[in-house]
């Protein structure tokens, strides 16, 4: 049963038949989502008079509603992203996940080095040194990125984090080309690199976001339009996974042989951390385009959800 | 490539300024690149290969145009933009684009308009917190394509934290970092004197703003592990440093806890910066300028100048600069005015918080027959600095001169109420009576201050006796001036024309005021302080006639000035006075939730509340957050209207900044006058943001 506002439902009933992945997979995923409360779909378009007509007018409003909902700005304390609100209790994780347990995310380099004003190929050298160098570069380097990370811990807002845990990625992380292979696993949306970008590997335990950080799992609501997400069903009476909710489940873009072999990871969301050189744990580069097209991936991973959810009807 | 950015291109070469609006705003689906944030999207699209040719110059154009236009039209929902946090957001972006991608008409642009067409002020507009923060990431971006030092004293300004926003400082420190040195284009990359010298005055503004020393250990730390020295190279740097900053006892204290304390005792010839004239020199080079002519002392004068110019560019501490230029430009004024001119313009430049070299700009600017950039200098002055009396007592004069006597005559009546222990504005005011024929009045205003032993007072009192025909008591008054200054050139005169009035010869007012002219404000004036001032008459005169409850003047006046945040705040202002209270509230929360960066709307829609009795809540610990600036109104109205006991120092000090000059005359006026709390928060309010 559909929930978004009735004002998208022409738009979202011509994307459907969309022939381009990326139009489609966006009106899907609405069309799909079913974790979004009532109070906050309430929310969502609330201004909206007429039905809206296209793609761009629906990520105006949607850009809309995530500046004023999830966007808030880390001295607001009066106000907290809705995804970590009460109303969307529904979707915290169950049950709650140890606070010793490690989370990995990845960052982009060059968003790092931009939003503080220093030149990417500076911050390269900086992360080698800290990374790689010997004694006396890695103490000069933690110094020098502390200072950067404090930072950018000031300029960032809000907005929920996407994670994973590193115990589920750690084959991955044993591979060479560990970035985009991660960068596959997680279906992280982007497009073929015209050249090398360097990406940091984020490791820091669930308490160092906070002592009892909320984790949900996430929804078409909680980040921009992308045809990269997939929604997560709420599992059925005989569901593989019981009352345990984990996370959400990331459309993974690693090549496989077949159907069968597809795998995709856990997506959880959490409030903001504040970075420290130690939460650091790689630097690496991402090469290439991903191995497995969107649509075979989106199709691969909706029978392995139905499935695993015990959702024939997702 | 995608159809969707496909698209985007197209666009991009029809209407390039709008193409990039619509990038920016996150106004368009981008398919599989629409999860990066635009200065991102922008830079993947800049490493394609035809990128440099075609892409880069079509994204510089729009953008600066864009930027421009939307600067033009003060208010971004003229241009369809009516979320003001996404507008916010958008210019943020942009800037951060300008930051990483070479723009240079953009880039060239953002420098001039922050250093004169009122940029700075225009983003503080849209200050949505630190993560959405227009004015730093323009900062940022001017930070790190620095080709000179034009931008230094704005750095400087900026590091020392006059608004209460630290990370303003921190990003002027990382901007002071990357300065190329004198004569040289390329980033420095070493650590300067003007740095350091900006760290003191940080380390100043997170004194005077109690934000803990946090911030500067952690800034200090990083410089040591980013420029590794000896700690004898380090001490001799900071050495040569705080011999041009004065520092409060906390911010020594602060030095010597991290070198040790012989960093100041610093010794003759170890300022690298060239060595400044001494302070006998200086005297005696003032002493000769009022006593020689001028023509004698040219050659003499302009190696003189030099070397505190040498000093203030090379170090970035322009103290001995101001204190030396406005005391010469004292001495010339009559024998040349546009010598005055430039060196009261250069004090200005380097100082812009010093009421003396405003005054002295304004008198040489006047002198030089420039009414009309004098005029527009005697009004700002008055607006930056209400807490000097003599701004307010200069402008009424010069208006008085120039036969301007309703507005003479409203500034004056509120410099004696905010200023009642001065007699000059008493003086003026009784001179621009006696001028137009009104004894009676003139002398009257004068009795507070009868009892003075202020010669020129004294000479006052006597022509008006004169002038009533009240020859005796004239005598008597011109006797006490004799007593006090036999000498005194004026007292001689009174003399004589008492003996004339004796014979039965009348007095003869003044002549006819001064001509106005025509001329207009040069081009360098809006650069002073960053922002284009030239609506400072008709914003004074908006004021004044406002709260002389002359109506239709006021809004007459305000029709003169430019569209935008001044002129909109001024306007509920004389909404509240003409009508009430809750008229204002309602005019201010319709502009609080279309800027709802403009601390200004927000603070007088607060007080507002208050003063109409209003139900609404306003969220003051948000706004004390928000407008740091803005503290002591804010705190003020929480106490329901009791100005709060600052801490301040001495007032007289070379450390004392503005905000402390502001919190100390809000509290010592409304004090002793409560019935003005009022104006006097108006006009502090109206200081922070001039």
């Amino acid at each position: 049963m559909t929930q978004y506002p009735p004002f998208l439902t022409p738009l979202i009933t011509q994307l459907l038949t969309a022939t381009e992945i990326e139009q489609r997979a966006v009106a899907e995923n609405f069309n799909r989502e079913e974790r979004v409360p009532g109070t906050l779909w309430s929310r969502y378009l609330r201004k909206q008079t007429q039905p809206v007509r296209s793609l761009d007018e629906w990520q105006d409003k949607h850009e809309q509603f995530l500046e004023d909902a999830l966007y808030i700005d880390a001295d607001d304390q009066d106000n907290t992203p809705w995804t970590f609100r009460d109303d969307n209790g529904g979707n915290a994780l169950h049950p709650q996940v140890s606070p010793d347990r490690y989370l990995v995310r990845l960052e982009y380099v060059d968003f790092f080095a931009n939003r503080i004003g220093v030149a990417q190929e500076q911050l390269l050298e900086l992360l080698q040194h800290f990374l790689g160098g010997d004694a006396q570069q890695k103490n000069t380097a933690r110094i020098k990125l502390g200072q950067y990370l404090r930072t950018w811990n000031e300029l960032r807002d809000q907005r929920p984090a996407f994670a994973t845990y590193l115990d589920e990625v750690e084959h991955i992380l044993r591979e060479d080309d560990w970035a985009d292979g991660l960068r596959e696993h997680l279906g992280i949306a982007g497009p073929p690199p015209l050249r090398p970008i360097p990406v940091l590997l984020m490791s820091y335990r669930v308490k160092e976001i906070a002592e009892r950080p909320p984790l949900r799992v996430p929804t078409v609501l909680d980040n921009k339009l992308t045809p990269y997400f997939f929604p997560t069903p709420k599992p059925g009476s005989r569901a593989v996974c019981g009352e345990t909710i984990t996370g959400g489940h990331t459309v993974s873009l690693r090549a496989v042989p077949s159907e069968e072999e597809y795998l995709y990871g856990s997506e959880l969301l959490h409030p903001k951390i504040s970075y420290l050189p130690e939460h650091v744990a790689r630097l690496g580069w991402i090469r290439r385009t991903p191995a497995l097209p969107l649509a075979q991936a989106r199709q691969y991973h909706l029978q392995h959800v139905q499935v695993l959810m015990d959702r024939s009807d997702f | 490539m995608e159809a969707e950015l496909s698209a985007w291109y197209r666009h991009l070469q029809q209407e390039p300024e709008r193409a990039v609006a619509d990038l920016l705003a996150e106004r368009r689906y981008f398919a599989a690149w629409n999860q990066l944030q635009p200065p991102e999207l922008l830079q993947m699209l800049a490493a394609e290969e035809t990128a440099q040719n075609f892409f880069l110059p079509l994204v510089d154009q729009g953008l600066q145009s864009l930027l421009h236009r939307l600067l033009q039209e003060q208010d971004p929902t003229a241009s369809g933009f009516n979320h003001p946090k996404r507008f916010a957001r958008l210019l943020t972006y942009g800037f951060h684009s300008s930051a990483i991608l070479p723009l240079p008409q953009t880039v060239s642009w953002s420098k001039q308009a922050i250093l004169g067409q009122g940029l700075r002020r225009w983003l503080d507009l849209y200050y949505f917190g630190r993560s959405c923060d227009p004015l730093n990431a323009c900062c940022v971006a001017l930070g790190r394509h620095q080709s000179d030092r034009q931008l230094m004293s704005f750095w400087l300004e900026l590091a020392s934290i006059q608004d209460g926003h630290a990370h303003y400082g921190q990003t002027a420190l990382n901007n002071l970092l990357q300065m190329p040195d004198p004569g040289k284009s390329g980033p420095a990359g070493r650590i300067s004197e003007a740095l350091l010298i900006g760290i003191l005055r940080f380390a100043e503004g997170l004194q005077r703003w109690q934000l803990g020393s946090e911030a500067l250990d952690h800034y200090l730390e990083y410089l040591q592990a980013a420029y590794p020295m000896s700690q004898q190279a380090w001490q001799r740097k900071w050495r040569a440093a705080v011999q041009h900053v004065n520092m409060s006892d906390s911010t020594h204290q602060w030095v010597a806890r991290h070198f040790p304390p012989d960093i100041f005792n610093a010794s003759a010839g170890e300022d690298g910066a060239g060595s400044l004239p001494s302070r006998a020199e200086r005297e005696r080079m003032e002493k000769r300028l009022q006593q020689e002519p001028l023509a004698d002392l040219r050659e003499e004068l302009q190696p003189f100048f030099a070397r505190y110019r040498q000093h203030a560019r090379t170090t970035g501490d322009g103290y001995h600069l101001v204190r030396t230029f406005n005391s010469c430009g004292k001495h010339i004024l009559h024998s040349d005015p546009l010598l005055a001119v430039d060196l009261a313009q250069e004090a200005v430049t380097w100082d812009s918080h010093n009421p003396h070299s405003w005054s002295l700009l304004g008198r040489a600017l006047d002198q030089a027959g420039n009414w009309q950039s004098a005029e527009v200098v005697f009004w700002q002055a008055r607006r930056r600095f209400p807490y000097n009396a003599h701004s307010h007592s200069q402008l009424g004069s010069a208006l008085a001169e120039r036969g301007e006597r309703e507005a003479a005559l409203a500034v004056l009546d509120e410099s004696i109420r905010f200023f009642p222990h001065d007699e000059a504005g008493y003086t003026t005011k009784a001179t621009v009576l006696l001028q137009s024929g009104e004894g009676d009045a003139a002398w009257q205003v004068l009795q507070p201050i009868a009892a003075t032993d202020n010669v020129k007072t004294l000479n006052l009192l006597a022509t008006i006796q004169i002038q009533r025909g009240n020859l005796d008591e004239a005598e008597q008054v011109i006797g006490r001036a004799e007593q006090i200054a036999p000498q005194d050139e004026y007292v001689r005169k009174n003399q004589a024309t008492l003996r004339h009035a004796r014979q039965g010869k009348k007095y003869t007012p003044n002549p006819d005021p001064r001509p106005t002219g025509r001329d207009s404000a040069p081009a360098w004036l809006s650069s002073l302080t960053g922002q284009n001032f030239s609506d400072a008459p008709a914003l004074g005169r908006v004021t004044a006639f406002r709260r002389a409850a002359r109506f239709g003047a006021a809004r007459h006046h305000l029709e003169r000035v430019r569209p935008g945040a001044e002129r909109e705040n001024e306007q509920g202002l004389l909404l509240w006075n003409e009508r009430n209270a809750t008229e204002a509230k309602a005019y201010f929360a319709a502009r609080c939730e279309h800027f709802p960066g403009d601390g200004t709307a927000q603070v007088h829609y607060g007080r507002a509340c208050r003063r109409s009795d209003s139900a609404e809540e306003v969220n003051w610990a948000q706004l004390q957050r928000l407008f740091p600036a803005l503290e002591s109104i804010i705190l003020t109205e929480k106490g329901g209207g009791k100005v709060p006991r600052f801490q301040l120092p001495d007032l007289a000090s070379r450390l004392a900044s503005p905000e402390d000059h502001r919190r100390g005359w809000l509290r010592s006026t409304c004090e002793q006058h409560a019935d003005l709390l009022d104006q006097v928060q108006e006009d502090v309010i109206a200081a922070v943001r001039a």
